[in-house]
């Protein structure tokens, strides 16, 4: 062998080595003992129906239980690839992609294996349905600490549902000298696209930001005749307006309840502000009821929210702190004339306080068909209570139907926020299932009123879902990124 | 100077012993302080978080140096190392032949200046480290003999001395420039020079387009100090210094004392001398003391914490709510607690700040108390009020206890997971995951089972002024919750209202007491004396002595006219002086 072909065996040599140490496709125990149950997988994607674009879903067994997991994906057509590293699944987003490709309609068939005290057991295998209709490709959520009062360190966050990537859209020291940093809140998005969006920046040099057809501003929604700026709002899907509530919010904390604190308002009324004239009306404010959450119907011919039901006479009186777990909220909605922006009389869409319940966060399906929202005991903030669970009814008809939810909801834990993806086909939903406290995002197929199992949103490393120790708040599908940096937000705030 | 490595040697050691003496015995409670301040996880995201950042490098050497500080000699060993390790690299930078005398008594002038900027408490190891970095690069350029090579190198390592130490990449390439114009000051050379500070100007800029921090934080920071946005001074002094001193250097070179080594000791005696009384200005000793009672209240530590108060009363409120808690773990509290001064209810159980300091002493008291819950908010919340955003080892400890005492068993498993990517908690969180699902483990538990036992069982609000309430619960919902009616007694006489001091005595059957505690038969006398004449019987559980020491106390204030020092002087540790004098 001459000095070139010597360097090109070593070459190759070197590009092998590294290249398996990139990629790792272990191969099937030789021998294992047959488990009749599914595993036991974090997170548990066992029989759930995923889009046909989501990234992959990786997942791991307990590395308390296990010292290793090796999984064969099959394909519908045959094609098997093995994965498994330690005792997580890690799946390369190509190799899942054209998977998810080839299987779309039909189902990906997994089997997993664990090895547990030097011996390897077989689980029943699951399968992975693999829907026609893809998801919206980003998602924007707030990443915050399940915090009290006090906050540190919050951030904007757009994820690419396809895959991996999360980039900030902003955060709330960049543009702040205060070491009290600002609240970063409320992102919302016309009809799931980013050119016209918004969210608040309370505290320091504080405001609105708009995005209006790509261009920012800094705006604030208070005016004499109104209880506080906007909070909760709502993009009309047409036009340049946006329905706030307006809110008097206070917090007191439990002494034994693991709901660990309750939110409250003493005042709401909702507004409409017009972003090209910055003009703000008032929709309602009716003096002793409280109007929060607008939502409107996807023609914009509609406006739904929440609206409290009278106390009883006697609780009337007395100070909201020791009344509010008395306080019930039903979902209304008023007409909406685009043409002369007049709303139409209160009409009550569900009775949620006649079952002894209470409604909050409500969203309509892009047909028009279903509403979503939650629904809890009592209030209007379900996020902290364990007793909140999503609801889904149709519309349009005399007698609204509650369609099954059963595989979305989790049991004895709050699941709120929920939202719908463009096409209609995805539930997202804020949910504290996995350990009572910090929230996450979980997504469910929707077709026909039928709703899957819910999946948690897929991370590279399974175990980032554990060490994140972040809530998942307000999550928004999105169709298109935010373009817009970090640093030209921070440019609206004055230096 | 003949015997110049040696009494350089030796003038070094005695400087990091100094060093080390000093944090050791007069600032261990400043090192306790920093350590629990931050959370150095021995896990990839953790690592990579902190170097994404520019001056990443030694922000993480910084704070892997820090977690060192839960043991006070180690951590002063360590910044007594790193003080040394600059003083040298400075003596290399500046001395300019093999027993530069000048250049080695200068050598000390930052290091001096990074003792004085660590005894802030919220000076982070961080810069210190950075000024290492900086000196150790400035040095190795310098080694390059070849002048093009050099200078083209010198360019090159501007940014990567910012991804590695920061801002400090403006003094670093101040240095550079002079060690050039020292070589040649040629218009070449100048130049160069400004491309270089082209450079380091231009490389935060650059750096803005990436990373989502201020263009202001990316120049001065980021993260030398524990307040983002304040300025590290002294941090900045002791680099900027290093500039000027290579100037003063050179111009010392050229002064050839005859007894170099008595111009030396001299010279190195006043420095040390002028050092000693800036870090002693520097230094404050109000806030160790303030640290210590955290400090041992962290550790239970209740009898030093007696001790400590008996030698010195404490005078603010971290110490009054550590002494006050310690009194009623030692069951002294309503005995006791008026031989040292009280400032009302805002020394026993203050209502909630957003600060990260004194909510955690407060925590303290309201999980021994079984008030699980508000432990849980006091700690989570002084967690999110740390400046710069860092997570503290010692509230993951307490957010763990916390919930696994609640039954949040994932939740709890959050924290030790995290903890277990530790170098001094993990075997802790190790041991104490054996506790996750399994509650009678939990409820044989000394401390976690008695607290799940004293939790209040009946759900109920807290806003901060309900305590009375909160403490009546807590009592009916465990009789023999000792400490819980010690502090409500007390919280009761701290207010002035001996009503319910009486009233709320009849909690104490279950708990034991041979004898009514002092202070509140001080205050059932008192109230007794408001509502009876001079004829009734007296209250039976009042002993003889009190009695006659209310008699004596009542006749010294009618005999000077109610003026509280004279009363004072006599009876200052009564509850009827609090009571009518505070």
């Amino acid at each position: 062998m001459n000095r070139y072909s010597q360097l090109s065996v070593l070459f190759s040599a070197v590009a092998v080595m590294l290249l398996s140490s990139c990629v790792h496709n272990p191969d099937v125990p030789v021998s294992s003992t047959e488990v009749q149950n599914t595993p036991d997988i974090f997170p548990d994607y066992c029989d759930v129906t995923v889009p046909c674009n989501i990234a992959p879903l990786n997942f791991m067994l307990s590395s308390e239980v296990y010292s290793a997991c090796v999984a064969r994906v099959s394909t519908p057509g045959g094609e098997q690839r093995i994965y498994g590293k330690g005792v997580k699944v890690q799946i390369p987003e190509e190799e899942w992609h054209s998977m998810l490709e080839v299987s779309k309609g039909k189902s990906l068939r997994v089997e997993v294996w664990g090895e547990k005290d030097g011996l390897w057991l077989a689980f029943s295998p699951f399968e992975i349905h693999v829907a026609e209709e893809p998801i919206d490709e980003y998602l924007s959520y707030r990443l915050i600490e399940p915090s009290y009062i006090v906050y540190g360190y919050m951030e904007i966050d757009q994820r690419n549902l396809t895959s991996f990537e999360e980039r900030q859209v902003f955060n709330n020291k960049v543009a702040c000298d205060s070491p009290k940093g600002q609240c970063i809140n409320c992102h919302s998005y016309q009809n799931y696209k980013t050119d016209n969006m918004m969210f608040h920046a309370r505290g320091t040099a504080g405001g609105t930001i708009i995005v209006n057809d790509g261009k920012l501003k800094k705006v604030d929604l208070k005016r004499d005749y109104t209880i506080s700026s906007g909070v909760y709002p709502a993009w009309h899907p047409t036009a340049k307006l946006i329905a706030f509530s307006t809110n008097k919010t206070a917090q007191v904390f439990h002494t034994v309840n693991p709901n660990k604190t309750e939110v409250f308002d003493s005042a709401s009324d909702l507004i409409l502000y017009d972003v090209e004239t910055d003009c703000v009306s008032v929709i309602c404010s009716d003096q002793e009821l409280l109007e929060v959450y607008p939502t409107w119907s996807p023609d914009g011919k509609s406006l739904y929210y929440c609206k409290s039901v009278p106390l009883p006479e006697d609780m009337r009186d007395k100070d909201i702190r020791t009344t509010f777990q008395k306080l019930q909220y039903n979902l209304f909605r008023r007409s909406f004339d685009l043409a002369t922006r007049s709303f139409g009389e209160e009409e009550l869409v569900y009775d949620a306080a006649m079952a002894n319940k209470s409604v909050s966060l409500p969203r309509v399906s892009p047909d028009g068909s279903y509403i979503l929202f939650a629904e809890g005991q009592y209030g209007c903030f379900h996020i902290w209570h364990h007793d909140a669970d999503i609801v889904c009814i149709t519309l349009g008809e005399e007698m609204p139907l509650r369609l099954d939810l059963s595989k979305m909801n989790s049991a004895g834990f709050s699941d709120s926020y929920p939202s719908w993806s463009s096409n209609g086909h995805w539930i997202m939903v804020a949910s504290r299932r996995d350990d009572g406290n910090y929230s996450r995002v979980y997504l469910s197929h929707f077709k026909n009123g039928k709703v899957g199992k819910a999946f948690l949103l897929p991370q590279e490393d399974p175990e980032h879902n554990i060490y994140r120790l972040k809530s998942y708040n307000r999550p928004e599908f999105m169709v298109e990124p935010v373009e817009i940096s970090v640093n030209e937000f921070s440019k609206v705030f004055p230096k | 100077m003949r015997q110049g490595r040696w009494v350089f040697l030796l003038s070094s050691i005695i400087f990091g012993v100094a060093v080390m003496l000093f944090f050791a015995l007069a600032y261990p409670h400043h090192l306790h302080f920093q350590e629990q301040y931050q959370l150095f996880q021995f896990n990839q995201n953790y690592i990579l978080g902190v170097l994404s950042l520019p001056g990443g490098v030694a922000d993480l050497a910084g704070r892997f140096l820090t977690q060192f500080f839960l043991y006070a000699w180690v951590g002063a060993t360590l910044i007594a190392l790193v003080l040394v390790g600059i003083q040298y690299l400075t003596y290399r930078l500046l001395s300019q032949s093999h027993d530069d005398i000048f250049a080695n008594a200068l050598s000390f002038i930052p290091s001096i200046l990074c003792c004085c900027f660590l005894c802030d408490e919220n000076a982070l190891m961080s810069a210190p480290v950075a000024l290492l970095i900086v000196l150790g690069g400035v040095l190795s350029i310098r080694c390059i003999r070849a002048e093009e090579i050099r200078q083209i190198l010198a360019i090159i390592s501007i940014p990567i001395i910012y991804m590695l130490a920061g801002a400090f990449v403006i003094p670093y390439t101040l240095m550079l420039i002079i060690g050039e114009i020292q070589k040649e000051s040629s218009l070449r050379v100048i130049l160069i020079s400004c491309g270089m500070l082209l450079v380091a100007s231009l490389v935060p800029v650059i750096w803005h387009q990436f990373v989502h921090c201020s263009l202001v934080k990316l120049y001065v920071g980021p993260h030398y100090y524990r307040i983002p946005d304040d300025f590290a001074i002294w941090a900045w002094v002791a680099v900027g210094i290093n500039p000027v001193l290579m100037l003063l250097s050179k111009v010392l070179s050229r002064w050839n004392p005859r007894n170099a080594f008595v111009v030396f000791v001299s010279s190195w005696g006043v420095l040390m001398l002028l050092g000693g009384m800036m870090v002693s200005k520097q230094q404050s000793q109000a806030q160790e003391n303030i640290m210590a009672y955290d400090f041992m209240a962290r550790n239970a530590l209740w009898n030093r914490i007696l001790q400590k108060a008996q030698a010195q009363a404490p005078r603010n409120q971290v110490a009054a709510v550590a002494l006050n808690l310690a009194l009623a773990e030692r069951d002294m509290l309503t005995s006791s607690m008026f031989e040292f001064p009280q400032n009302g209810i805002a020394g026993l159980l203050p209502n909630f700040t957003s600060d990260y300091i004194s909510p955690l002493v407060t925590s303290e008291a309201f999980y021994r108390l079984g008030m699980v819950n508000t432990a849980q908010r006091f700690v989570f919340e002084a967690q999110e009020a740390i400046p710069d955003f860092q997570k503290s080892a010692r509230c993951y400890k307490r957010l763990a206890e916390t919930n696994l005492i609640n039954g949040a068993y994932e939740v709890a498993r959050k924290y030790l997971q995290a903890l277990q990517y530790t170098l001094f908690y993990r075997e802790w969180a190790t041991e104490t995951m054996t506790l996750i699902g399994d509650d009678k483990a939990v409820e044989a538990h000394p401390e976690y089972g008695s607290l799940r036992k004293m939790r209040i069982d009946q759900e109920h609000f807290f806003g901060g002024n309900e305590l009375h309430q909160i403490l009546v619960w807590l009592l009916e919902a465990n009789p023999k919750n000792k400490i819980a009616f010690e502090y409500l007694e007390a919280s009761c006489m701290l207010v002035k209202d001996v009503e319910k001091v009486s009233r709320y005595y009849s909690y104490s059957e279950a708990l034991g007491y041979k004898e009514v505690p002092s202070a509140i038969q001080q205050a059932m006398l008192l109230h007794w004396s408001q509502n009876h004449s001079v004829s009734d019987p007296l209250p039976s559980n009042v002993q003889a002595n009190i009695l006659q020491g209310f008699k004596n106390f009542y006749s010294t204030m009618q005999a000077h006219n109610g003026n509280p020092a004279p009363v004072k002087k006599l009876y200052g540790n009564t509850y009827w002086s609090y009571y009518y004098f505070n």
